[in-house]
């Protein structure tokens, strides 16, 4: 009997599998939903501050849901919390978000060495969390999440003055990307050492949609390459999600250095699996689709997407709503768990 | 002196498109020492500069960061043909509340409205980002605004749209405001069921369902 976990890093590793996996990463793409927090019982602001807590929330959402993953950290503010950034944690109903960056201009950010960063913020906490996750459900597969390095600079530097210098001052924005994917590499080694079976690595503001696909080429693909070839070298496997269409000529996912990637739309995935064929799919659902439903029609499109071997991973293409129902995503999990055979 | 005009607003257009707020601003100067007239500078220099910046993006040839430095160059040049405006021929313009309701702080897209709604002459305050609903309806008033823009990229802050609408009913001042939302997850359907005037996908037609909107009330008003 394949475990989940073993299930998700045959299809990572491009191996044969019984079906595919239906999963949630976590950070950008969390399964955490305001039902889940209300129908557990637990706090979601709590969960953010502390270790068990954390891994409580994960494996309740993971419990719930039916989505055979757990990850760490439940929000996509750990990293520039840590680089210095003013976030407010949220409650049950809306995520952790930026308040205030850290800086005014790419100019003006400077990061404190990696020892210290590694010991800022919450790094840490995510870290115990997947230690604890590690130990609590070995049956699922424990996935750490990190926020791609364009994200995390518009994240602690003013975006709008970051999308700016992005062209006007190009060698600062060359600096402090390299810096912010040092610090990525330590988190994510961090989390390896602490027991994570995989990394997904979320690129929003820096997809080809928003920057545009020469300085997507020149900054958002590098600097991820940088961080997920120094995080396969240091032995796990790595999904990249891109919140963008990723159109033909865009350069990514050709040119990722990955083992999956996973897309926001459908057609990226159509369009651009079969060209790498040794690098899984990961997505299929659309969080729009889960957030209104029907549960049936969402049942019925799971099934479907299976039948036709699109996706070699199930998973929702993009964050879902905190006030998306249970229902719906059970819907979505249960259709996936069908033997392919039954689909057919 | 018309050769000279037509040149200067001429580089005022390109400098916006080569996004080169230095000359933009140098032009403005060259303008103001020739004793042309702003407004016009603004309406044939500027605007056309801006209207070509948002039709590169609309082909997909300039992005996010060029349509803002762009944005900046326009700005830059305001900044030196504003003083020299005369109150003549150009009415107020119609005023525009706009910001990223409350549990939200993707601010890009509303960002990019504000811009291409200031491109086309309207006077718009920015409330920024994580904004509650209560603060639109007191700063719509205050100011006596003709719109309240509503901008979100979440759908876990998409109620805070419709408690907008709530308090402008509950003040018995709604048909005063036209309420429109705009972001990744909504829809006109959406919009209906909160009873928003109009929602727009991306911010060129937001400019374009403003127009629209108010086209009636200034009809009445010329």
């Amino acid at each position: 009997m394949t475990t989940p976990r073993e299930r998700l890093l045959q299809a990572l590793g491009g191996r044969g599998v019984d079906r595919p996996p239906v999963i949630c990463t976590g950070g950008s793409m969390g399964a955490v939903t305001t039902e889940v927090l209300t129908l557990s019982g637990l706090d979601f602001r709590a969960a953010h501050l502390d270790p068990q807590a954390m891994a409580e929330v994960a494996l309740a959402a993971a419990r719930l849901t039916g989505f055979e993953s757990v990850g760490v950290p439940l929000c996509t503010a750990v990293e520039a919390e840590a680089l210095g950034s003013a976030i407010d944690l949220g409650d049950n109903r809306v995520e952790p978000r930026i308040v205030k960056e850290a800086f005014a201009s790419i100019e003006d950010a400077r990061l404190p060495p990696l020892e210290r960063l590694l010991r800022a913020g919450r790094v840490r906490t995510v870290a115990l969390a997947a230690r604890h996750l590690r130990g609590q459900a070995p049956e699922l597969p424990v996935i750490g999440n990190l926020i791609g390095p364009v994200s995390v600079a518009a994240a602690i530097v003013d975006p709008l003055t970051f999308m700016k210098q992005l062209r006007t001052r190009r060698e600062a924005a060359h600096r402090l990307l390299g810096e912010v994917s040092q610090f990525l590499v330590g988190f994510g080694r961090l989390l390896i050492e602490f027991g994570v079976d995989a990394l997904a690595i979320h690129e929003d503001t820096g997809g080809s949609k928003i920057i545009g696909p020469r300085l997507y080429a020149q900054f958002t693909v590098p600097y991820l390459n940088l961080v997920t070839s120094s995080l396969r070298a240091a032995g796990v496997p790595v999904i990249v999600h891109i919140c963008s269409n990723l159109a033909p000529g865009s350069g990514g996912p050709l040119g990722f250095e990955c083992d999956a990637f996973s897309a926001e739309n459908i057609t990226s995935i159509k369009v651009l699996g079969p060209q790498r064929p040794g690098l899984a799919t990961v997505g299929g659902a659309s969080p729009f689709m889960l957030d209104h439903g029907p549960a049936r029609r969402i049942g019925q499109f799971t099934t479907g997407l299976l039948r036709r071997g699109i996706v070699d991973i199930v998973a929702p293409g993009c964050g879902l709503g905190m006030s998306t129902p249970l229902e719906n995503i059970r819907a979505l999990t249960q259709a996936a768990k069908q033997p392919v055979a039954a689909q057919v | 002196m018309s050769e000279l005009q037509d040149k200067l607003f001429q580089d005022l257009a390109e400098s916006i498109v080569d996004l080169d707020e230095d000359k933009t601003r140098a032009t403005a100067e060259q303008v103001v020492a020739a004793g042309i007239d702003a407004f016009e500078a603004i309406d044939k220099g500027l605007t056309p500069g801006m209207e070509k910046v948002s039709k590169l993006f609309d082909e997909q040839e300039y992005f996010v960061p060029e349509l803002l430095v762009a944005a900046d160059a326009m700005y830059g040049g305001l900044e030196v043909l504003r003083p020299h405006l005369t109150d003549e021929n150009h009415g107020t313009p119609a005023k525009v509340v706009i910001g990223v309701v409350e549990g939200d702080t993707h601010d890009i897209g509303k960002n990019l409205v504000r811009i291409i709604l200031e491109t086309k002459g309207y006077d718009v305050y920015d409330l920024g980002r994580d904004v509650p609903p209560r603060t639109f309806v007191e700063k719509a008033k205050e100011l006596g605004a003709d719109v309240i823009a509503l901008s979100t990229l979440m759908t876990t802050t998409m109620a805070g749209m419709g408690e907008v609408v709530e308090l402008l009913k509950a003040e018995g001042i709604r048909e005063r405001f036209k309420v429109i939302v705009g972001g990744a997850p909504l829809s006109q359907g959406f919009a209906n069921k909160i009873g928003a005037d109009g929602y727009s996908a991306n911010a060129k037609s937001a400019a374009e369902l403003i127009k629209r909107l108010l086209a009636p009330q200034s009809a009445a008003v010329a």
